[in-house]
């Protein structure tokens, strides 16, 4: 598991590194057992904390103001609602207000999702709601990205606030990696990962996602693969700021364009990054650039009614012959 | 009525449960509502119950973990009725693979192409057709257009045969055919054997003027020229009898020259450079017009007719067959001129030519040296 070896070898690397959530200790291990272990490997600095997000993560905020590098995990991404104001008010206005006097070094690692039959408050992305807020990176690798290195260094070289997220669909799956895959690090630390599904040639079409929709689209590239479609999907990691030179650079590779993302639809990072896209592709696009999202409405628990909501290979897919024909 | 048992989704995250105890053995009765076995997830364990009325029939073992939804066993109306063919049709159901004939790529480009997919198809049997297959199939089709045989030669040039061309007329015949689009020289026939085999402005000369028949025969060609201009017996004569062989003569008119509207000409007539063909003039057949030739309007002129380079003819002039004009001929209006006769070079008529007429000239031109 990627994202607990980056956990340890932070917690090796420098002793300033602590960990707070619900229920991280042994035996538990933490919700989806991400820091299975660690509490037992580094005693004291794993810390199981009361059912209270916006406490633990005012504590973080002042370890951090105190030369400690902490993590936060929020156990469900929903709950970040429950610490919004120290994200808001507290963690990315210190700095500024203190005149770059202090520095508020701090991960918040909250998983992400659905697809699990969790129901309205366990299965969404809520990550769009702190997008474009000024002093906080929001970065989301996908099962592309080699997520515990990236993890590493919003820990250890990051002074920011950073806001990881992550998706609960691809904590089993193991790092995907191909040949016809390449990196690029506009973003220092937070690279954005292309793969392609051709060895030679151009993209017919672009796809831009991040997150749990690396899930979908591995497969679904090597499907249109079999139908000869040539297709370039593109995973920044950060989603703000946006990598948009990298964006662009592939988006000019073709001029059709498709943006998805598991978040509802409305005022979401797909409309900022098609905005961006526009603005620096105008004349070279050959369509409009198709966005896809889930539908503005509450996620249901049972599982064929939860896809029918959620973006899905299929749904993707279908956007993409859209575009084609 | 059969009815399937299967095992029911437990736990949001899980995909699959334990099969722990049959509470009704294999084979024996079993009533709606009553407990057919225990099953058993990481987090509860739970009585699986009969919708049906009817013998349960066991399809997994105590102890086999079974997948969500996957039927773990069979209630039949009798102990021993037969449901092999339903269980075979839902493993059917279960693992459905479809048959690509095409890959999506191809679909797309046929349909933007116009290519029908389906013929594709059946042309390749054996494999998935792809977008290089619709792309090879819509290549334009090219075929010898000289293997077609048809009497109706459509979009492809008229083939023209020249007949007499082994002089200074067939060269300015193929001239002009090399400048328009609608013709195209086959061949040359010359009675001069020390010419056959060779070529003319690279068109071969095949053979005596005689040869014509045969290759009409053949349909090597679907139109023939006479080039002969200095003897208009011959010229006649070589017309007459190819034409009675059903032979057809092409009219070859050099791009240069206009011909105005209400111009009706018949056949074999061969039309150098330059020209003006006035309004309602009509020119019978094989005659041949030198260049800058200007036959004016309602001019009448019979078949088998020379005129050299210059001449010209006045309006509503009446010209009989085989009139051998010279060059520069002026013809003054409303004049006719008869069967048979011989124009000289530079002469202004001024009155009407019998049939069989030559016109003589009185020229006072004195030749003499220099001062």
């Amino acid at each position: 598991m990627e994202l607990q070896l980056g956990l340890a070898e932070a917690l090796t690397a420098n002793e300033k590194v602590v960990v707070l959530g619900e229920d991280l200790v042994d035996p538990y291990g933490g919700a989806f057992k991400v820091t299975k272990g660690l509490s037992t490997r580094f005693p004291g600095r794993v810390i199981s904390t009361p059912i209270c997000e916006g406490g633990f993560t005012g504590v973080a905020v002042g370890m951090a103001l105190r030369g400690f590098r902490p993590v936060v995990e929020i156990m469900f991404g929903d709950f970040l609602t429950l610490c919004a104001d120290q994200i808001v008010n507290h963690m990315t206005k210190f700095p500024g207000m203190f005149n770059g006097q202090v520095k508020v070094p701090l991960v918040i690692r909250t998983p992400m999702g659905g697809g699990r039959g969790y129901g309205a408050t366990h299965s969404q992305s809520l990550e769009k709601m702190f997008l474009g807020l000024p002093g906080i990176k929001v970065v989301a690798p996908s099962h592309v990205h080699a997520a515990g290195d990236i993890l590493q260094y919003a820990i250890l070289a990051d002074d920011d606030p950073v806001l990881f997220i992550e998706n609960k669909l691809l904590y089993p799956l193991d790092r995907y990696a191909h040949v016809l895959m390449e990196q690029s690090a506009e973003i220092p630390g937070y690279p954005t990962v292309a793969l392609r599904n051709f060895g030679s040639g151009q993209p017919d079409v672009i796809v831009i996602s991040y997150g749990g929709l690396s899930r979908e689209l591995v497969p679904l590239l090597e499907k249109l693969r079999s139908d000869e479609l040539n297709v370039t999907a593109v995973f920044p990691s950060s989603l703000w700021p946006v990598p948009i030179k990298t964006l662009v650079r592939y988006g000019a590779q073709c001029g059709r364009l498709v943006i998805c993302e598991e978040g509802t639809t409305g005022f979401n990072w797909g409309s900022e990054v098609a905005v961006l896209l526009y603005d620096a592709l105008r004349g070279n696009l050959l369509a409009p650039i198709t966005r896809l999202a889930a539908a503005s409405q509450v996620i249901p628990a049972a599982r064929q009614l939860e896809m029918e909501v959620l973006v899905t290979a299929g749904k993707i897919e279908n956007a993409i012959w859209e575009l084609m024909s | 009525m059969t009815t399937v048992v299967r095992m029911p989704s437990l736990n949001a995250n899980e995909d699959q449960a334990v099969i722990v105890d049959w509470r009704i053995d294999d084979g024996a009765p079993v009533n709606r509502g009553e407990e057919v076995c225990i099953v058993e997830t990481t987090k509860v364990t739970y009585e699986v119950v009969a919708e049906a009325d009817g013998f349960l029939r066991h399809l997994v073992e105590i102890g086999q973990v079974v997948k969500n939804n996957q039927s773990i066993a069979m209630i039949t109306a009798t102990p021993d009725e037969d449901y092999a063919v339903l269980l075979a049709s839902l493993e059917k159901t279960e693992s459905v693979t479809t048959d690509r004939r095409w890959t999506k790529k191809a679909e797309l480009v046929a349909k933007k192409l116009g290519v029908d997919m389906s013929i594709l198809a059946a042309k390749f049997p054996d494999r998935v057709i792809t977008e290089a297959d619709v792309l090879a199939s819509n290549k334009p089709v090219f075929e010898g257009r000289d293997l077609v045989e048809d009497a109706y030669p459509g979009l492809r040039p008229q083939r023209i045969l020249l007949i007499g061309a082994g002089a200074g007329g067939g060269f300015v015949t193929l001239d002009v055919i090399s400048r328009v689009q609608h013709q195209r020289a086959v061949g040359i026939l010359d009675n001069n054997v020390a010419l056959h085999g060779k070529t003319m402005m690279g068109v071969p000369i095949l053979g005596p003027n005689s040869m014509a028949a045969e290759f009409w025969e053949k349909r090597v060609f679907d139109a023939a020229i006479i080039c002969i201009t200095a003897n208009i017996a011959d010229r006649a004569a070589i017309f007459e009898d190819m034409r009675a062989k059903g032979i057809r003569f092409a009219n070859v008119i050099d791009p240069s020259t206009i011909v105005k509207n209400y111009v009706s000409m018949g056949e074999g007539n061969l039309i150098m450079g330059n020209g003006y063909l006035a309004p309602s003039c009509v020119l019978g057949d094989n005659n041949f017009l030198a260049s800058h030739v200007c036959i004016e309007h309602h001019t009448k002129v019979g078949s088998h007719c020379t005129f050299g380079p210059r001449s010209t003819t006045a309006g509503a002039v009446t010209i009989g067959d085989r009139v051998k004009f010279g060059m520069g001929v002026l013809v003054e209006p409303y004049l006719a001129i008869g069967d048979n006769c011989l124009i000289p070079s530079g002469c202004v008529l001024t009155n009407n030519i019998p049939p069989n007429s030559v016109v003589k000239m009185q020229f006072s031109q004195t030749i003499k040296a220099r001062d």
